[in-house]
């Protein structure tokens, strides 16, 4: 087995504190504390129980999983599966996580996000689970889209399943380049076409005013420019930050250019304060086009034409894109790490897929067999072109994350709201300025 | 007469022991409850706040290693500076509403309670539907605020988007949350015995009179308690800038708060969030025990045992 | 104003009338905007710029929301925690508060700034070691950690508003009952209590409004979604990508309609006044 983290020295000075200070009434409520949980040892006749710490609230999440977790015990009477219902996002799903893993309660399973792999990576959290993927005839990488597959591994570790996934790709209005005479984005669309375009399509003032860019403000989005120049947020080794220097600092700068007053880029201010997002202006008919991931449920209300393609990409440049993705993971302090893989393996399975496509509709189920079927089967709600987003993983990437991602999120996306934003702040000396910063997260070694 | 005065006292030290036992028995339940649930995770998290602990791994002690790094982190003190206005500009500015407001919803009209009912409104709303409107309201281009600006003959402002404004804004934005402290303020508002305001309009005592002589000394024991609680609450601001500015523009809203959460649970620093958390402690029970020190001269208890 | 004319209080009037309205519907601002949202398609939630008259006006986003969270299994949790933390409340915190304000015990003022020390602390620190006292209890999953604590001592909060007010009642009071022989509970339960009926409704009303909606602590302490609260089914709306705002703000509304109620009628409790009544020109 791997590296075990275990909870048990945060119990213990916890014990030691209570020794310290508290009167006796709380010492003896927490003597039960050093003695281990001994269920491991049930009966034969008792099933083995594997907690699952997951996403829901709603019915429709409950759905998601309920239905998988009855069939799976029919399937293999040996095993329960417990879930753990948290209502809320990676965070939320994180915190919830590391409370229980310090209270000795951890989740033998729990969903995950590339957003926040990396932090627990870091501290071996996941359990690696390319033994038992070696060891199994009956499941391989393989079955998988490569970039989401990818997003569940960190320093030769396979810590998880992606469940869906997703990959940015261009979300067009087709009326707006219709009207304009403009030729829609296709094969071989270059930064060029991509100014001319953006340039005829904003026009008009104020309210009215419509915009030929949004969105390339989000450090995600920036991060596919830079990427398609060969740069990157760190350097290979990810040690030192790199988008201060030659060749990311340029793409920043342009990216800023675009954000000049009369610009062809919507102002950041119109959609950076929370709640109102680049979608919802979308379906009004006020921006050309902008990159997201390949959810579209925030533009499906638009009622005009609407469609999706390939980034722009000039001759010289790497073809690429973002890929992030949601799935699973298991816990490396699980005491039963056999029965989780079970269950892991059973949310990698077709079976699983198929229920979710089902159930969740849209995203992209990042099990390619199930993937290719979701344009026939969802044709109706995906744009024409949906093929594109499918394309997309082929030579997509993850981000690069290293240490504290979160953290170095945190650090990026403040630093580019200054330079693209009112305060106009100067690429080269706001980047620099958070350097050091974003390098001590992505090295961070914990516990040391 | 001898034996009468010794009585005397001895009951007098009676009553003194019964007091004592009594004073022992009324705050037992909370006594218990701060032994059980309370005393321990506090001291717990004093602890950890000396060690280099990440949740997950074995916790490490480092001594005040985590409180010399917090003293030169300048986001540390970015974060406490900008708590520091929100506390020193909201919590005047918000309990001054607030007395307005209770004093308004005082008068004797028909129909008051409607609007007592409106004023108290915003306190129910859930908070993120709140901040969602308030994102609205200081949209730059779509925004009441900057629509009321222009009518007045202003020109509009990015309110969340300058680094200048966002604080100020969410100080604007708390007034709407007034009503907790104007039903405090009512409830000793109406505590004040109406034969006072009688014999002091016999007295020829104008509105501004009475208002300074009677009102609002006696309202004073509600507007310590409201200014002790501000104060605590205030620097522990966190929902507003968590759901709506996210610390930013440029961490002009990255409050105290915000950043101890990022620390504790987005990059697993238990240690140092801990630390940050002890730092604010002494520095609101610091500011508490100042309080109640400064109250003597200006809080008026009918019932004061010091009398 | 008592000898001014008839008509000058009508101005009067009018003229205050006119502010509170103008100050009502600005702090009104939020109900109706929620109220909006909870009639709005899902598309038209952020439509720029927003409308205040949804059009068209779903009132289906109602019983969508109630059945997409089941709200009517989380009621009975909710209404039971909040009884029973309400009730703990106000017992135990007026109980602690007597004796903050009006006996004299050693130790008592350090004792109270002990008291207020609690709420100065972030709970995001002590998150982890109270999960894990109320573990060592076996009491997560169960009401238990959101009612029992309140059972002892009713916060910090609570206790230190009681202490302000009971601390504003003459203390002649107990001494003459004192004199009548009547112990210390007697003079809590019989003389200062009564005469508190304004802030005892005061902190009834909050603690029910705070329990109402809080969710952080029963998320923290509630794992299988048969003993979740409503607080909790409003996050349900939430999912991964997106956010049925509509169908969120249509529960909210919902959720919010008893506690409107609530406050309206209770008010005449708090602002009765009845406290010094009896104290007539003393």
């Amino acid at each position: 087995m791997t590296e075990r983290t275990t909870p048990a020295l945060s119990r213990r000075s916890f014990l030691r504190l209570s020794v310290l200070g508290m009167g006796a009434t709380a010492l003896a409520a927490c003597a039960p504390v050093a003695a281990p949980a001994a269920d491991g040892a049930a009966d034969a006749a008792e099933p083995t129980t594997v907690s699952f710490l997951t996403q829901g609230g709603g019915e429709t999440s409950f759905l998601r999983y309920e239905p998988l977790i009855e069939n799976f015990h029919a399937a293999n009477p040996g095993i329960a599966i417990e879930p753990i219902w948290e209502p809320g996002g990676a965070i939320e799903i994180q915190t919830k996580l590391l409370t229980l893993i310090a209270a000795g309660d951890a989740p033998d399973s729990y969903w995950a996000h590339s957003y926040t792999n990396s932090g627990q990576a870091v501290r071996n959290i996941q359990l690696d689970i390319n033994p038992f993927l070696d060891a199994d005839d009956d499941i391989s990488g393989d079955d998988f889209l490569l970039a989401a597959y990818k997003d569940f591994q960190y320093g030769g570790r396979q810590i998880g399943f992606p469940r869906e996934t997703t990959s940015t790709v261009l979300i067009y209005n087709v009326e707006l380049f219709d009207a304009a005479g403009l030729n829609r984005p296709a094969d071989g669309w270059t930064w060029a076409d991509f100014m001319e375009a953006a340039t005829v399509i904003t026009s008009g003032e104020g309210a009215d005013r419509i915009y030929g860019a949004a969105d390339w403000q989000r450090n995600r989005n920036t991060w596919i420019k830079i990427w398609q120049k060969g740069g990157d947020v760190l350097s290979e080794d990810r040690t030192t930050f790199t988008m201060n220097q030659e060749p990311s600092l340029s793409q920043v700068v342009e990216i800023q250019d675009w954000h000049q007053d009369g610009g062809i880029h919507l102002p950041a201010t119109v959609t950076e304060a929370g709640g109102f997002s680049t979608g919802d202006l979308f379906t009004t008919g006020r921006i050309g086009m902008f990159p997201q991931f390949s959810v579209f449920s925030n533009v499906m209300s638009s009622e005009f034409e609407w469609d999706i393609a390939h980034l722009p990409v000039d001759a010289d440049d790497i073809q690429t894109t973002r890929v992030a993705s949601a799935g699973h993971s298991l816990y490396s302090g699980t005491e039963n790490p056999d029965a989780a893989w079970q269950w892991m393996k059973f949310l990698g399975s077709e079976e699983a897929f198929r229920h979710w496509v089902d159930a969740t509709g849209l995203n992209v189920p990042s099990l390619k067999v199930v993937a290719a079927n979701l344009l026939e089967a969802s044709a109706d709600v995906l744009p024409p072109s949906a093929q594109i987003m499918l394309d997309a993983f082929e030579y997509g990437r993850p981000e690069p994350v290293a240490g504290d991602w979160i953290g170095v999120h945190r650090e990026v996306q403040p630093a580019l709201n200054s330079i693209y934003g009112i305060e106009k702040a100067d690429a080269q000396s706001r980047l620099d300025a958070i350097a050091s910063r974003v390098e001590e997260l992505a090295v961070y070694v914990p516990g040391v | 007469m001898q034996t009468l005065v010794t009585s005397w006292r001895r009951r007098q030290r009676n009553l003194l022991w019964t007091e004592c036992r009594d004073g022992y028995l009324f705050i037992l339940p909370w006594l218990l409850g701060f032994l059980i649930f309370t005393v321990g995770p506090m001291l717990a998290s004093l602890y950890i706040s000396f060690t280099r602990w990440e949740i997950v791994t074995p916790s490490v002690w480092v001594g005040h290693a985590q409180y010399a790094k917090l003293f030169s982190d300048d986001r540390f003190w970015l974060s406490l500076y900008n708590t520091s206005y929100y506390v020193f500009i909201g919590v005047p500015l918000h309990l001054f509403m607030a007395l307005l407001a209770a004093l308004a919803v005082n008068m004797n009209l028909r129909g008051i309670h409607l609007y007592r009912t409106a004023y108290y409104v915003p306190s129910l709303t859930p908070v993120v539907a709140n901040s969602i409107l308030w994102i609205w309201i200081f949209h730059p281009e779509w925004g009441l605020a900057n629509a009321f600006l222009e009518w007045i003959g202003l020109g509009g402002l990015y309110w969340l988007q300058d680094p200048r404004l966002a604080k100020p804004a969410l100080i604007i934005m708390s007034f709407w949350s007034i009503g907790g402290q104007m039903v405090i303020l009512l409830a000793g508002l109406k505590g004040i015995p109406v034969t006072l305001y009688e014999a002091a309009s016999i007295d020829g005592a104008n509105w501004w009179g009475r208002f300074w002589r009677i009102t609002l000394p006696l309202l004073t024991p509600a507007l310590f308690f409201n200014l002790i609680i501000a104060i605590i609450g205030a620097f522990q601001v966190f929902t507003q800038a968590f759901i709506m500015t996210d610390g930013g523009p440029n961490y002009a809203t990255l409050f105290y708060l915000l950043y101890l959460y990022r620390s504790a649970f987005e990059n697993f620093r238990m240690g140092y969030a801990s630390a940050m958390a002890w730092v604010l402690f002494v520095i609101v029970l610091v500011f508490t025990i100042v309080q109640f020190r400064l109250s003597d001269r200006w809080v008026f208890y009918e019932g004061d045992l010091r009398q | 104003m008592k000898t001014a004319p008839r008509y000058l209080n009508r101005i009067w009037a009018g003229f205050w009338y006119l502010i509170l309205s103008f100050f009502a519907v600005a702090l009104a601002l939020p109900l109706v905007w929620l109220v909006s949202t909870s009639l709005k398609t899902g598309g038209q939630t952020f439509l720029m710029p927003p409308k205040w008259i949804p059009d068209p006006i779903v009132w289906t986003n109602y019983p969508d929301a109630f059945r997409a969270v089941a709200f009517h299994e989380y009621f009975w949790n909710t209404a039971r925690i909040v009884f029973f933390a309400t009730a703990g409340t106000l017992l135990t915190a007026s109980l602690a508060a007597y004796a903050f304000a009006r006996l004299r015990f050693p130790l008592r003022e350090p004792l109270f700034l002990l008291v207020l020390s609690t709420i100065m602390l972030p709970s995001i620190v002590t998150l982890i070691p109270t999960f894990i006292v109320f573990r060592t209890l076996r009491w997560i999953d169960t009401f238990l950690p959101l009612i029992v604590p309140l059972w002892f001592g009713g916060g910090a909060f609570n206790i230190f508003l009681f202490r302000q007010f009971f601390m504003t009642i003459p203390l002649e009071l107990d001494e003459a009952a004192r004199i009548d022989g009547a112990s210390n509970f007697r003079i809590y339960w019989v003389v200062i209590l009564p005469l508190s009926q304004p802030v005892l409704a005061t902190i009834a009303v909050f603690s029910f409004i705070h329990h109402w909606n809080d969710f952080f602590q029963p998320l923290v302490y509630l794992q299988s979604p048969e003993n979740w609260t409503m607080a909790i089914g409003l996050l349900g709306f939430r999912d991964l990508y997106s956010t049925q705002w509509n169908l969120m703000m249509a529960a909210s509304t919902a959720m919010i309609l008893p506690l409107l109620v609530l406050f309206f009628f209770a008010q005449r409790y708090f602002v009765s006044g009845i406290q010094m009544s009896g104290l007539a020109g003393r």
